[in-house]
This record gives C-alpha cells, structure tokens and sequence, in this order.
C-alpha cells in the first residue's frame, strides 16, 4: 500500500472490499496547519468589531471580559484537541452512534448560525465602513461566493490557505503593534472591580456568540509534528487577542463603543502615515482575509458535522448559502441581526451550548480512549509526523 | 489513477472550479462597474475645520486647498478658500459646503478642528462620529477652540504658514502652547472618563501689532495667532481657563510635557526655565488627593540687576528654582478649588480616583477630597 503523507489510513479500520464506508475519514491535516488555522480563522472577530461592543456595557471591564472569555474558550479548544486526537470520530462515525448522530446534527446547525453572524457583521463593515451607498446584494454575492467554495473545498483547503495567510496575517499585525503611535494609558483598565461581580457576569455573557470558533477542528485528524504548533497557534492568537483588547481600551477608554473596528483604528495611528500615507488599507486587507478564512472555516466543520448526522454536507452548504444569500438580502435592517445576537438570552444560550458541546465531545474522547483500552482495534485519531 | 477516474476528476475540475471563478469574474466585474469611487478632481480636500452652534443652528466653516491648474508650462498653484454653511447638523452644514464648492467634502487631510464652547455643549463626544464614519476624518486630528467663531480664526491671514490650520498644527506639535496637544479621540476619552472633564488649547487671533516684513514690502491684514489658556470642558459646563494654570494642568496630566516657567524673584530679578522632563504622579487615599512633581529644568535666562552672570549651580538659581518649585505647587491647589468651584476635575482626579475604588467611588468625590501638592525642581546643566 502506498502511503502518503496527507492520506494515511488506518488499516484496521479499512472496510471489506466492495463495501462503501458509512462515513469518508476526517480530513488529516498538520498540526502547523492546525495552528495556522487558529490564527488566521479564530481571532478576527473578537479583535475588530468585538471591542466596541462590549465596551457599550462593560467599559473598562473589557479586558478582564476577555480574559474570562479566553479561558473558557481554552477549555473548548482543550477538549477540541483531545476529541480530535482521541479517534472518536472514526469510532462513533463507523458505530453510527445515534448520540453521536444527533451531537453533530446540532453541531451543524450551531455552526451555520455562528457563520450566518458574522457574515452579516462583515456585511456591515463592508457596507457602512468601506463601500457606503453601494447595493447590498453586490456585497453579499461577492463574500459569499468564496466563502462557501472554500467551505465545501473542505478543511484542507482551509488548512492550506490558513497556512500560507498566516505569516502574512500575522505579520501586518504585528507591523501596526510596532509602529503604533497614540495617546495611551493603561490604567484605563483598571480597576477589576470596575463593575460589580454580578453585573460583570450579567452584561459579559451576552457576548458568548464569540466562543467556540473552532468548534470545526473536532472533525480533523491531526498529524503532529516534532513543534506543539497547536499550542504555539493557541498562545500567538490568544496573547494577541488580549493584547488588543488592553490596547483598545488603553487608547479609547470609556469612548471604545464609538470605535467599529478596533484593528483598522490600531492601523490608522500608526506613525508611518505621515511618510507612506494612511495605512489602513494594511488591516483592511487582514481583516477581509481573515474573516473570509473564519467563515469558510465555519462553513466547512457545519458541511462535515451535517455529514456526520445525515451522511451528506450538501444540506448544511444550502442552508448557509441561503441565509447569507437570501437572509441577508431580505432582512431590512442588518443591524436587527446584529442587536439580536447582543441580547442576554441568545448570549447566555450560546455560553451555555459551548459549554456543553465541550462537556459532551471531551465526554466522547473519553469513551473512544476507554474503547481502546479495552479493544485494542480501535482506531486512534492522532498520528506523530517526523 | 486509471485513465476513467483521471477523466473524471479533469471533468469535475473544469465543470465545477472555473465555473466558480467565471461566475465571481462577472460579479467582480458588474461589481466594478457599479461602485461610486469619487475621484480627486471630484473632493474638496480639507484642511482644516470650523464648528459653532447658535440660535439651535451648526455654523460649519470649512477650509478647502484649491489646487488651479496652469497652462503653459507654468507650475500650478494652490490656494486656500474657507466656506461656511449654517444647519441643523453638521452633516447637514457640510452637504450645503459641497453643493456651495460644487466637490465633496473629504475631510481625509483635515488635521485641526476649531469648536467652540457651545458647539461641543450641544453634542460633546457625538460631535465628531458622523465626520469621522462619513467624512473621513482621522481620529488624530489635532482639537483646538477659540473664543470668537471659528471662520475668523480660519480667515486669518498668518506670515509664518499658507494657511492657521497648519500654524496651529506645527505650534502644538512643537509645544508651543500652554496645552498639549488633544486629538478627537483622547477628546472624546477624556470627556467619558470618571473624570468627565476635558481640556483643549484655546486659541486666538487678533490683528498684528507689527505687520511682518516681506520681499515686496510690509505686508497687510497680516494677524497674530498663538495661544492662550485652554477650554475646560465638562458634560454640562465649559470654561477658560488662563495660561498659567492651564500649563500646569497639562504637565500634570499630559505626557510629554515641554514648556518654560518664568519665575519673578522678590530680590526683583527673574528666572526662566525650561521643563526637561515632568514626572507628576496624582494620588487619591480615600478623601486624601495629592500631587507629587519631579521636575528636571534646565536654566534658559536669568537677569539679576547686581550684573552678576547666573549659572544653573548657582546660589541664585537654586533659590529661583525653589521658587519655581513653590509657584508650580499653588497654581496646583488653584486648580484643585476651581475644580470644586466650578465642578470640572480639571487634575482629573477621579481617574486615579476609581482606579481604587470601581464602581464604589462616589459622584460627589470633588467635594470629599483634600488636596495637597509638592513640587521637586532639579536644574540640569544640559538643554
């Protein structure tokens, strides 16, 4: 048998010749690439429109708002990790296990509504921030056009682009951290006890649409090289995220819910302009790609999860095509969508779902290490690169 | 692979990928087709802006650089023409200023805004999100007020730059003002902050008492600008404060502060100074607000009337920076009672104030607090 790098196969998991597979394996990817991913899919949207938001409710408690929230998104990508590297999906895909079934089912849909979000929030930055006064549905077809090829390319595509973006992304980023010149005061995030405890928690879980980016990391196998790039991925996207968002209210304080992206206001103070002009372009660019990546990235684990549930992706690309197309287009007033997903209830339902997506996934890499320890056919998920 | 499979996968390849990118082609280029990018012969590029609010109405000045083109090999030349429209809102008063230049307004290169008291009272921090999201104003466009109306200012014909907008913007980058300089955005950070109080440099113009020589002869119409104290704005308040507190103020609050203090000795000779570097930590213990200034000088002048020549190791200009030293500190304990006197925490005591205390700290807080200063002077041999 040959084998190559990006298809290996577990032989003791090869269906009898003439039989077809209920399930295709999950895409195998590196686990460089798996922590390009992280960066270039995971962070956009919680260092660009985010800040401003939750300012409006939380002020100068926005740091510690997403130090929280970073935590507790750490922990699903903990159980993100372990699921993808425990070979659970191979086991409860070939069981056709009916909680498993049912797990992904709701797991799709939670993705194409993540997806349908943040696709209307780049709607708004490109309508109202960049190209105001042009028809909507010209916008709409333009991102959602490479937004769901890449999706339905699949998570290698994702993992390819993710790759070759990455450095670049990274890169610009890092550019207009260097070079940055303003007014700041970092004491503008002080004090932790800016709000009381019960109104932190209050007003900061309504802003849980934002966990669980990388939720469609569960349906990849990871081959690992000799670097823990998916750490490494991890620590750059969330020290970044953080980063900013001190940043955001270091420059802006209680003024921040004034501010629609905080990654083109970091690269409109940058002390460059004055020799190579206005650089905002630099971000506008990043912040482009990388949602265009997040999304595709959404679209691909909604197509896979779907998979998973009914045996085919196809009904989880139309129902995101068609809410991007169709809702986004029929929806008079954007904003709608975007006031609905700030309410408490929908946040706190999100905070919740995340919870427990983590809970029942890190509960199924479990079982699949239980299995096989105890059937030692069991496939494993994860294989070592060198 | 066989060659079956090979063919259908070239199939697949061609049927599906590049009917996709065919398909993105049209869109991109109908998409092209139908956006409305102004061109540069189509904006008015702004250098400067000018708001005032009276009789419920925004008065928006607006000055232009007006590029003529020439013919015949001459070079083109560039004018500058300042426009005022009045309207209910300042994007209102801008639409009128296109239609009266026949351009659009891009306020891209607008690097000074001049408002006034009542325009900020009417919508303080609001003010400026419609011309930064519509007009493309940069949140680093320099603040400044002024007492009369802002067209005067604008008008101003000044020797020493083409237009004020770029006097007043290279003054303050050079500190050349009793206030440091204020962008929109740390306006609308400073007005939001527990403190609520903010200051911008005001600045005046007035006809000049020696017109300025120039090749063809002694110029005309030629005005003084500088400036002179600062706007002390609150939510609901604003008022000027003079030049000697309002330096103060800003080397306690602003970073970077570079000035000169001029001290008058009671033996009758005086002192100057030039500020090297202010170190000024605001503390707030409870109902106790103090200030502690480090200040490192370097002598620029001093005059004494025995003839004797001053040096910075002097016994004269230890006593002079002592003076300095006692002088700083109770301009510092004016502001503290204008600041209760009036209810504008100019100190922006409150800052420090709930960095200790969160959401506990109380709204009467200015009148709770005792205040004290000490002010430590070093004079250095260097400038």
């Amino acid at each position: 048998m040959k084998t190559t790098a990006a298809t290996v196969r577990n032989t003791a998991f090869r269906p009898p010749a003439g039989e077809i597979p209920a399930i295709a394996p999950a895409a195998t990817i590196y686990n460089s690439q798996a922590g390009s991913i992280i960066f270039a899919c995971g962070i956009v949207f919680k260092v660009s429109s985010l800040p401003g938001l939750v300012a409006q409710n939380l002020a100068e408690a926005t740091l510690w708002l997403y130090m929280f929230m970073s935590a507790v998104d750490l922990l699903c990508l903990v159980a993100i990790y372990a699921f993808s590297r425990s070979g659970a999906d191979a086991f409860l895909s070939q069981t056709r296990s009916l909680f498993y079934r049912v797990l992904c089912g709701l797991m799709s849909l939670y993705l194409v509504l993540k997806g349908f979000v943040y696709f209307v929030y780049t709607v708004i930055f490109l309508t109202v921030d960049l190209f105001a006064g042009i028809d909507l549905y010209i916008v709409v077809i333009v991102l959602a056009v490479p937004v769901v090829y890449i999706g339905a390319k699949g998570f290698r595509a994702v993992a390819r682009s993710s790759e070759l973006l990455a450095p670049v992304l990274f890169f610009l980023i890092l550019l207009n951290l260097v070079f940055l010149k303003t007014d700041l005061d970092f004491g503008r995030n002080l004090p932790l006890t800016a709000l009381p405890p019960s109104d932190f928690f209050k007003e900061g879980l309504r802003y849980s649409l934002w966990l669980g980016d990388m939720f469609p990391l569960l349906f990849v196998r990871l081959k690992n090289k000799r670097l823990p790039h998916f750490a490494l991925g991890a620590g750059v996207s969330y020290a970044l995220v953080l980063t900013v968002a001190m940043l955001a209210v270091a420059m802006y304080g209680r003024a921040l819910p004034h501010v629609y992206n905080m990654l083109i206001r970091i690269a409109g103070f940058n002390q460059l302009s004055l020799e190579i002009g206005r650089l905002e372009w630099a971000a506008l660019f990043v912040v482009v790609v990388m949602a265009v990546e997040g999304m595709s990235l959404a679209v691909a684990g909604a197509g896979e999860s779907c998979r998973r549930a009914v045996g085919s992706p196809v009904p989880a690309f139309l129902l995101f095509a068609t809410a991007t197309v169709v809702g986004t287009i029929a929806i008079p007033t954007l904003h709608e969508v975007v006031d609905f997903s700030l309410t408490p209830p929908f946040g706190y339902a999100c905070f919740g779902i995340a919870l427990a997506f983590a809970a029942a996934f890190a509960a199924c890499a479990l079982y699949a290490r239980h299995r096989r320890k105890t059937a030692p056919d069991t496939p494993s998920g994860g294989e070592r690169h060198e | 692979m066989n060659k079956c499979s090979a063919k259908k996968l070239r199939d697949r390849f061609f049927g599906a990928k590049w009917l996709v990118f065919l398909a993105a082609a049209v869109v991109l280029v109908f998409f092209g087709r139908v956006t409305d990018n102004k061109s540069l012969s189509q904006s008015a590029i702004v250098v400067g802006l000018g708001i005032d609010y009276a009789d419920s109405q925004f008065e928006v000045s607006a000055e232009a650089a007006i590029i003529s083109a020439a013919a015949g090999g001459a070079e083109a030349v560039t004018t500058y023409a300042v426009y005022t429209a009045q309207g209910d809102t300042v994007s209102g008063a801008i639409d009128t200023i296109s239609q009266q230049m026949g351009l659009f307004v891009s306020l891209s290169h607008c690097n000074v805004v001049i408002v006034t008291k009542s325009a900020l009272l009417a919508e303080q921090e609001k003010l400026f999100s419609p011309l930064i999201e519509t007009y493309a104003l940069p949140e680093q466009a320099i603040l400044v007020s002024c007492e009369g109306d802002p067209e005067s200012l604008l008008t101003a014909k000044v020797a020493s730059a083409a237009t004020v907008p770029f006097y007043i913007q290279a003054a303050l980058q050079q500190n050349l003002g009793s206030s440091a300089p204020v962008t929109v955005k740390d306006y609308a950070a400073a007005i939001l902050s527990p403190a609520a109080c903010a200051r911008i440099p005001l600045f005046v113009a007035a006809e000049a008492a020696n017109q300025p020589q120039l090749p063809d002869g002694e110029g005309k119409g030629y005005s003084d600008v500088w400036a002179d104290g600062c706007l002390v704005m609150t939510q609901t308040d604003g008022f000027v404060l003079d030049d000697e507190l309002s330096r103060v103020a800003s080397m306690a609050t602003d970073a970077d502060f570079s000035d000169r203090f001029s001290v008058a000795m009671p033996e009758g000779w005086s002192a100057e100074f030039l500020v090297l570097k202010a170190d000024c930590e605001l503390t707030v213990d409870g109902t106790v607000a103090g200030a502690e200034v480090a200040l490192s000088v370097s002598l620029v002048q001093a005059e004494s009337g025995d003839g004797q020549k001053t040096t910075p190791s002097s016994e004269g200009a230890r006593a002079a920076a002592e003076k300095l030293g006692e002088d700083i500190a109770e301009r510092l304990r004016m502001c503290f009672e204008l600041s209760r006197e009036r209810g504008a925490d100019i100190l922006r005591l409150g800052n420090a104030l709930f960095r200790k205390e969160g959401y506990a700290m109380p709204a009467d807080y200015l009148s709770r607090l005792t205040f004290s200063a000490s002010v430590e002077v070093t004079v250095h041999e260097s400038s």
